[in-house]
This record gives structure tokens, sequence and C-alpha cells, in this order.
């Protein structure tokens, strides 16, 4: 369980290279708001993850809290894409 | 703790998220769109499996929890896939993607890369890269912004560096990059001048501008303008007209050089038409140094029309054809102002087109109208003949003998016959003059003619009310026209004033010459009309009050069919003034 958490954890930071990669050359910028969404559903699912790794059983209350992040990242995350979603429009026309 | 709460949240936001992702895919269909797409899809799956697993599966085994990195693994593999895919269509230039999204200040530095990369290809075999590098460095130094290129191991310039560099600036100032890049193009072109004639540089130039992005064309306009429209004439003066041209030509931001090259790259400190006003001027005054006017504008056009298609549209666009000086690109300009017009007559003619067609429809919808209203008075007036038949022959006891109540019930129903009769004759009279149907036959007659004739009818009545009649005529007034149909328009109007006009009410009728024309006028002093009713009284079965409301709309296509003209003058409470104005003798 840990190793796969810690590969989940890793093929992010390759993903977040090609990412910024990607940010320089595309001239929509929702990069910041991207990058948050997706770091703090991460955090989510880090601590989704932790019981199991640790104490390997749930934790309800910790679960709870990870959704609630989760849903925060969520959140930022249809912001962005509204967003991208508008400007893309733009730049159609 | 309830986690069903959040949970439900997660999965409907995630669902929200696919959505707006699907509506981005139907519009883009791009293919690494779908990469991101499943990793979407997945995303809701990942929630509904949480669902399950926390309600029934959680308590059996802790095993059933894998499936969670899992997943999050695959999702992130996807997602690399799907940057990877758009990275290379960016970098590659390959797909549709990079025209797109490709940021435009990357774009421009790209389009410049190519052009120069085509000079240090064709250059650098004979003059050696290091001379070329040279020339960059050279630049760098005068314009920083470029510090980010060099030449690489296959001896061909690189611009990566720069387009990092430059990514991360929020705003980057397009026009400086702009003049760096056409100092360094301009550098070029001078070193390769000297190996090859100035006019195959301009078709290779041609070539290679031909291919540049419609999105960033605008920016290489000053470098087209003067590097191939003026240079390659300044190029073949001589020597002591070169000096002179150099001299005389005082422009800011335009500079030649002593090989006859043109230096302009620091007109990019201007707004688009400063620049074009400078080229202007400069051809202008060009004409004006060399005394061979006719020569430099011919060759002027010949390269004007050489230019690749990309760019022509761009100056039409501008406009900047029509701002050349007379005698160059005459035709173009006028294609261009008759494109304009023809522009302006289409959408005339769209106008009339449209006004022609509302008449029609208004014509047509009036037709049926028409022969609505005709079919109904025949069908009306056939029944109608039996039912007067049968009561004439009633009243005359041809059929039998009658009591007085039967009689009486009888003179009745005779005087409604006979107004039913009447309100469908006037109903016929509608469609066949709106038809011009109706064969007026005209005649010259006195005014008093036919007013004395409605005077007589109406004035028993008018007398019971104990209304006070007056008529004035004047003694030329002769009218052209039909004489019965005008007596039944102006019996109309007379009726409806002795009708509407209270008792001891005062009503006049005159009949004036006014030129060619003779007005006949019936004043009452009854209640009056509201203004918003006086256009409407004349439209066919409007009535203010009890009655078919035909009588003035008969009245008004008696006095039009013979080219007249009706209307009503009134103040509510005061009383109205109904003219009608008809060709009098000639």
């Amino acid at each position: 369980m840990l190793i796969l958490t810690l590969i989940s954890l890793v093929l992010p930071i390759l993903s977040y290279r090609y990412f910024m990669q990607l940010m320089k050359l595309v001239k929509i910028r929702r990069s910041n708001f991207l990058v948050a969404g997706s770091a703090t559903i991460l955090t989510g699912y880090v601590f989704f993850m932790l019981p199991w790794i640790f104490v390997g059983t749930d934790i309800l209350a910790i679960r709870v809290f990870s959704y609630y992040v989760i849903m925060a990242g969520l959140l930022i995350l249809v912001y962005a894409v509204v967003k991208i979603y508008i400007d893309w429009r733009e730049v159609m026309k | 703790m309830n986690a069903l709460l959040p949970l439900t949240f997660d999965l409907v936001l995630s669902l929200l998220i696919l959505l707006l992702a699907a509506n981005i895919y139907v519009i883009y269909r791009r293919q690494y769109l779908v990469w991101f797409l499943v990793v979407l899809f997945l995303t809701p799956f990942l929630f509904l499996y949480s669902f399950f697993e926390m309600m029934y599966l959680s308590d059996i085994s802790p095993y059933f929890v894998v499936p969670y990195p899992f997943i999050l693994i695959f999702v992130e593999v996807a997602i690399i896939i799907a940057q990877k895919n758009l990275l290379a269509s960016l970098k590659t230039e390959k797909g549709a993607e990079y025209k797109l999204l490709l940021r435009e200040d990357v774009a421009l530095i790209r389009a410049f890369e190519k052009i120069a990369n085509h000079f240090i290809r064709r250059m650098s075999p004979f003059v050696g890269i290091k001379n070329v590098e040279q020339i960059l460095e050279e630049c760098i130094e005068q314009y920083p912004i470029l510090s980010g290129c060099y030449i690489g191991s296959d001896e061909r310039l690189k611009v990566q560096m720069m387009e990092e560099l430059i990514g991360e600036q929020k705003e980057v100032n397009m026009n400086e990059l702009c003049t760096a890049f056409s100092y360094l193009l301009t550098k070029l072109i001078d070193s390769y001048s000297a190996l090859v004639p100035y006019n195959e540089i301009v078709e290779e130039l041609s070539h290679e501008i031909g291919k540049i992005d419609k999105r960033v064309i605008a920016y290489f306009i000053p470098f087209i303008l003067f590097k191939m429209v003026l240079e390659p004439f300044i190029r073949e003066l001589r020597g002591d007209e070169l000096k002179k041209l150099r001299m005389s030509i005082d422009i800011a931001g335009v500079h030649v050089n002593r090989k006859g090259g043109l230096e302009y790259h620091t007109i990019y400190a201007y707004d688009e038409t400063a620049m074009e006003e400078k080229f202007i001027t400069f051809l202008i005054r060009l004409l004006a140094f060399s005394g061979r006017d006719r020569e430099i504008k011919g060759k002027v056009m010949e390269f004007f029309r050489k230019l690749p298609q990309n760019v022509k549209e761009e100056m039409y666009r501008r406009e900047l054809i029509k701002k050349l000086p007379p005698g160059i690109l005459d035709e173009e300009k006028m294609v261009l102002s008759s494109k304009e017009k023809l522009i302006e007559e289409l959408i005339d003619r769209k106008q009339k087109l449209e006004e022609a067609y509302a008449r029609l429809a208004d014509a047509k919808l009036n037709k049926m109208k028409s022969e609505f209203i005709d079919i109904i008075a025949h069908e009306l007036k056939t029944p109608l003949t039996t039912i007067k038949t049968y009561t004439d022959l009633l009243r005359k006891e041809k059929l039998g003998p009658l009591n007085e109540v039967q009689r009486e019930k009888l003179e009745r129903m005779e005087k409604n016959i006979k107004r039913l009769t009447k309100l469908i004759d006037d109903m016929l009279q509608i469609p066949s003059i709106d038809a011009k149907e109706l064969e007026l036959r005209k005649e010259l007659f006195p005014a008093q003619e036919v007013i004395d004739a409605i005077v007589e009818e109406v004035e028993e009545i008018a007398r019971e009310k104990k209304q006070a009649f007056t008529v004035e005529i004047d003694g030329d007034a002769i009218i052209f026209g039909d004489k019965n149909l005008i007596e039944k328009a102006i019996k109309n109007i007379v009726v409806n004033a002795v009708k509407y006009t209270p008792e001891k009410g005062a009503i006049t009728l005159t009949a004036k010459r006014e030129g060619d024309f003779i007005r006949i006028s019936v004043a009452d002093t009854g209640r009056g009309i509201r203004s918003e009713d006086a256009e409407k009284i004349f439209e066919p079965f409007y009535s203010l009050e009890s009655g078919a409301g035909l009588g003035l709309s008969i009245a008004k296509n008696i006095v039009e069919s013979h080219g007249g003209k009706i209307w009503v003058e009134s103040t509510v409470g005061k009383g109205s003034q109904f003219h009608i104005l008809l060709r009098g003798e000639k």
C-alpha cells in the first residue's frame, strides 16, 4: 500500500514538469488554479490513505476530513474549468 | 460523523467538471482532450466506489482500499500522456492545437526564427557559422530581449530558451520583440545580399513569409513594406543617387545604410497608422527625389503584386492599398472601392426586397380579406332574397289573411330585412372598389346636385332632432367623378353626422373650390373623436358606437378610387369636421 501510494505521489511531480512546460507555450493561463486544485485533491488523498498505511484500518474522522479537502480542491477545479471554457470560446471567436 | 454528505458533494462536483470538459471536447474535438476526458470520467467512479466500499466492504477486508491508489496511478498516467501529446503538438506545430493555443508572442518568435533560419541555412556554408554567431551576438548586445537565442549544434537559430524566458512573463512587449528580430533579420539580409542579388532575396522572403500564420502576419507588414517593396528599388540606385537619397530622406525610424539597405526596425516604436504614414511619406519622397516617377511606380506595383496572399489579405484588411499615392495600384483601389459600393448596393437591394415582400404579403392579405367579405356577403344575400320574397307574399296576404299583431310583426321583419340588405350591399361594395373592379363612370357635375339630394334625404331626421342644418356651396364647385358613388360617400358622412350629433346640435355642409380641387366639409357639434381613433374610423368594421362600421370605410374607398383624399379633424366634446378633397372641373 505504501509503495502504491508513493508511486501515485511521484507521478504528479512528473506531470507538474510537463504542465509547467505547457503553460509557457499556451496563451490560456489558469495554471495557478489548476495546480492549486490538483494539489488540494492530492492532499485530501494523502489524508485518506494515511490511516490505511499506518494503522491498517479506516479512521472515520480522517476519512470525512479528506473528503472535505477533496471537495475544496474540486471547487477550485470547477472554477478553473469554467474559466478555461469561457476563455476558449473567446479564442475561437 | 457523516461521510456521506461531503462524498455526495465530491461526486456532484466531479460530474460537473466531466460535463464541462465534455462540452469543451464537443467544440474542439482534439486528441489530447480524449485523455483528459478519460481521467475525468474515472473520477466520479472513484467516488462511487468510495460509497460502495464505505457502506459494504470496509468492515470485511482492508484490501478493498487498494483500488484507490491503482485508479489514481492510472489517472495520473493518463494526464501525463495528454500533456505529452499536447506539448508535442505545440512544439512540432503538427495538428491544429498550436494554432489555437500557442501564445501570440511565442508564435511571433517562431515566425521570425523560421525566416532567420532560412537565411542562416543559405549563407552559413559561404560565410561560416562563426560569422552568423557574431551577427547574433551583436544583435543580443543591442537588444537583450534576444539573449535566449543561440546557434545550435545543427547550425540553426534556437529560440526555445527565449520562449521559456518569455513564457515566465505575463505581458510581453510585442513591439520590442519585433524591433529586435527585425534588426537581426536586417543584419542577416545585409550579409546575404553580398552573395545573392537582392531580387532573389525578395523572392525567397516572399516564399517564407507566405507560410506565416495569419495571426502574426500584421507584425511583419513594416518589414514587408520596407524590405520587400522599397528596398529592391533603393538597392538599384547608383552610388551618387544613393548618397543623395540618404541625405534627403529624413524620416524618424527609417534609415538608409551605405549599401542601400533599409534599417527600419525602430519604427515598431510607433503605432500601426504612424508606421503606414512613414512608409507612404518615404514612398512619396522617393518618387519626388528620383524624377523617375513612372518607373518607380511601375516597380513598386510589380513588387506589391508579387506579395504572398496572406500579406495581400492583411493589406486589404487595413485598407493600406487605398492610402497609396495616385498611380500605384489604381486597379486594386478601384476593385476595393467597387467592392464596397457593391456591398452597399447589395444592402440597399436587400432592404428594398424586404419592403417589397412586406408589401406583397400585405396585398395578399388585403385580397384575401376582400374575397372573404365578398363570399360571405353573397352567401348571405341569397337566403335573404328568399326571406324577403316570402315576407312580401305574407304581407300582401297571398298566403292567407293576417291579423293586426301578425301585420305589425311582419312590418318589423321587413324593416330589418331592408337594414340587412343595405349592410350586405355596403359589404359588397368594399371589395369591388378595393380590387378596382368597379368601372367609375366619371362625369362633370355640380356639387350642388348631389348635396341637394342628400339634404333632402336627411333633412327630416335632422328636423326631428331639432338640429340646425346649414349648407354653403360655391357656385363653381364642379366635381369630376362617378356621381352616384360620390353622392354615396358624402351621404355616409352626413348621415353619421346627423346620427351622432345630439338634439339641438348644428351640422354644416360646405362645398368650396380650392384650385383644381373641390373641398367638401361636414362639420358637426357631436361628441368628437379621439385622436387615436381618427385613422381607425376609416377601417372596415371599426365602429365607435352601434353600427357595422362600414360607412366611413366605403366613403374612403370611393374618394381614394377617385384620386381624392378624406380626413377628419376633431376635438373631443366639441365636434368633428370631415373633409373630402376631390378633383374638380379642369
